[in-house]
């Protein structure tokens, strides 16, 4: 905590050191949460890509208080969900290739493990809403409180409870009937 | 509630121990090449509008402003509060100016005088009694002075 409130400082006088301090430090949980978000590699690449440039767009004017990590992780919601919209409307993706994710951001020994679960929960993940599937990736695996998300998704804090729980319900009746499918 | 649980611990581990994403080498360098030609810009603008030092950002914050605000509240009463005490004393001082050399030479007076300021204090407080009794001849002792101005004190109680 100290740390980030130290680069924050440095980083809104301008300092080189202490972007690249923060883009090693955040990088790949940021890109994770963005292809978690896309689904898709190249988009996430270029979503972190954007993230950066806009973040140091704000150097000089940046809030002192607050925590880096959550600010940098809506950051990335808000450009996924630019992309995820600008791709909704194009539609220039095929369903099939956006539940692929390229090998080489995957380590070997975990693709066997990702090749059973990953595109399981994906598959149940595209068949939520956006809203839903950002609000349970967001409080599960960035672990955003709600009243962020809400801030961050411009709803209040009660909506994006009601989000989650939907979110997870449907999650889970998908997986199982999934399950179920695979047994029989 | 159960199994709301494990399906959040279900999805929490895939994405935080099974999907291992990390940035490559060319990511790095197209990310932190874009990243700096933006601060490069950025940083031209920022030399014609001088960033305000660390104290004008401390002073511009809510928190300092009311613990200034609190400063100068608590200095002020502190102010009048001491004020206040010092007229009490002068007023104290005032109203305890004996009226006679009875009273001055009293056992509770010249403890206070002697509380106050030594002996230098005892010593001035028997002059002034000396004064106020008037000239007395060399052959009269302490203790005959003492008892003539007990006696007078007495005659005034009783008158």
């Amino acid at each position: 905590m100290l740390e980030d409130a130290l680069l924050k400082i440095r980083f809104n006088r301008g300092d080189k050191d202490a972007l690249c301090r923060i883009y090693q430090k955040y990088k790949n949980d940021l890109l994770k949460l963005a292809v978690a978000l896309l689904n898709d590699t190249g988009l996430a690449e270029d979503v972190l890509n954007d993230t950066f440039v806009s973040f140091t767009e704000s150097a000089g004017k940046l809030r002192l208080t607050g925590n880096l990590k959550s600010f940098l992780t809506t950051c990335v919601a808000n450009h996924a969900r630019n992309v995820y919209r600008q791709r909704q409307r194009k539609k220039t993706l095929e369903l099939d290739e956006a539940l692929q994710i390229k090998a080489n951001t995957i380590e070997p020994e975990q693709s066997v493990i990702l090749a059973e679960e990953y595109p399981l929960l994906q598959n149940a993940m595209d068949q939520l809403t956006y809203e839903q599937r950002e609000t349970v990736i967001l409080h599960c695996c960035s672990g955003l409180r709600f009243r962020q998300i809400a801030g961050l998704q411009n709803i209040s804090v009660n909506t994006a409870k009601s989000r989650y729980r939907y979110g997870l319900n449907k999650l889970r009746t998908i997986l199982n009937s999934e399950l179920e499918n695979e047994k029989s | 509630m159960k199994k709301a649980k494990s399906t959040e611990k279900h999805i929490k581990d895939i994405y935080t121990n099974k999907l291992h994403v990390t940035a490559n080498s060319s990511l790095d360098k197209r990310v932190l090449t874009n990243s700096m030609n933006a601060l490069e810009k950025l940083k031209d603008v920022m030399s014609a509008n001088p960033q305000p030092g660390i104290w004008s950002t401390v002073a511009r914050s809510r928190i300092a402003q009311l613990a200034a605000a609190a400063v100068i509240i608590i200095a002020t009463c502190l102010f009048f509060i001491q004020q206040q005490q010092t007229r009490e004393i002068k007023k104290q001082e005032i109203t305890q100016t004996p009226k006679s050399p009875a009273e001055l030479t009293t056992f509770a007076s010249l403890s206070f005088a002697y509380r106050q300021g030594g002996m230098e204090m005892v010593e001035e407080m028997c002059d002034k009694a000396l004064k106020m009794a008037g000239p007395r001849p060399a052959s009269v002792s302490m203790q005959e002075f003492f008892e003539e101005i007990n006696n007078g004190n007495s005659e005034r109680k009783e008158l």
